[in-house]
């Protein structure tokens, strides 16, 4: 290993590793991008694709990130910008649960879907995509609905879970299923010009107390339906938060919910008494 | 005694036309609780409602006091 962290460093741009330096060496020593990639962030190495992260993430923030876990449950409006941004971002785990196939319907909001991804699993096609932009980055793809019964399983493991989920009834089972594990959950969703954002802490309620009286499991996005920029907003606030509690960084919403009014152009944010 | 009220989301069609952003004050000359100040601004009652008191999420049934803000929005959900 000794002799693979001075091959990198003879190899580094400065602190800088080239993509294909890293593919190379990847080549050459039979292992993983991904495996380089932990070796050069260990030597202070940067990835050259993360370099301008650098005056917001130092090299040893990468390195956390690239450590880190993180459960995306849903793969639809939300999950897909938040996996894309997750694998960009240099998260080295990704795990993205769906049971859904692509339809026509998704293609005016959900990053993943295309043409050519119709009739395919929404898992399959973000997992590919990943493939594409961040080979680095392991993702796990689950076709799978999630509920109580397999959550503690789909969740093992996991650092955070976001919830990029598209009803009341599954997302209250996953808070439960967070709590039990201590995972932190980061909440998002959304319905036409709106949207709301939270982070969950073990031994929080914040959820529970805003949905529990929502017998029926839908809000008004039944109606509203939704755009193609209020995923990706709401996404990429999520995002946010998932980057700060991994990193231990600034000021996630916690005890509170930011509700987003995208037709007004206003941010609220509550705070919320369990 | 007065309230207010600031509607949120889909609620805010029904903001009363004179109102400044998305609050206004209303007097009140008993004590109602927050599903009766939804009934009246004419708020469907078909569509669930969170409501905010002061920063805790209370039940329809809450009664309201002198000075309290009362946020109302509907269930958004979709992902």
């Amino acid at each position: 290993m000794g002799d693979l962290r001075e091959h990198l460093l003879s190899k580094a741009q400065g602190d800088l590793l080239p993509w294909a330096e890293q593919r190379a060496a990847a080549e050459t020593h039979g292992m993983s991008v991904g495996e380089i990639e932990e070796v050069a962030l260990e030597a202070g190495l940067l990835p050259a694709r993360y370099q301008r992260n650098r005056k917001t993430l130092s090299t040893a923030d990468q390195l956390k990130l690239f450590r880190s876990t993180v459960t995306i449950i849903g793969c639809g409006g939300l999950g897909g910008y938040v996996v894309e941004e997750l694998a960009r971002l240099g998260v080295g785990r990704l795990k993205a649960i769906d049971p859904d196939i692509f339809e026509e319907h998704n293609l005016n909001r959900q990053l993943m879907s295309t043409i050519a991804a119709l009739g395919r699993p929404k898992v399959e096609a973000t997992s590919a995509r990943v493939a594409q932009i961040n080979p680095a980055v392991q993702i796990l793809p689950f076709q799978d609905r999630f509920c109580k019964e397999n959550g503690k399983s789909l969740l093992s493991g996991a650092d955070v879970a976001v919830d990029a989920l598209d009803n009341v009834t599954t997302r209250l089972e996953l808070a439960g299923v967070c709590a039990d594990l201590c995972i932190p959950l980061v909440h998002g969703s959304i319905a036409g010009w709106y949207g709301q954002v939270a982070s969950q802490f073990p031994g929080e309620t914040t959820l529970q107390t805003i949905y529990g009286r929502c017998a029926d499991g839908v809000g008004v996005e039944k109606h509203l339906g939704n755009p193609s920029f209020t995923p990706a907003v709401v996404a990429s606030l999520e995002v946010a938060e998932v980057c700060k509690i991994l990193l231990g960084r600034g000021t996630p919403i916690t005890g509170a919910m930011l509700v987003i009014n995208l037709l007004d152009m206003e941010f609220s944010k509550f705070k919320i008494k369990c | 005694m007065e309230i207010e009220v600031r509607l949120f989301a889909t609620f805010r069609d029904y903001l009363p036309q004179d109102s400044a952003s998305f609050s206004f004050k209303k007097s009140l000359d008993k004590e109602m609780t927050v599903s009766t100040i939804a009934e009246e601004i004419g708020l469907p009652p078909d569509v669930p409602k969170i409501f905010i008191v002061n920063g805790n999420v209370v039940t329809g049934e809450h009664v309201l006091h002198d000075g309290d803000v009362v946020s109302i929005f509907p269930p958004v959900a979709g992902g």
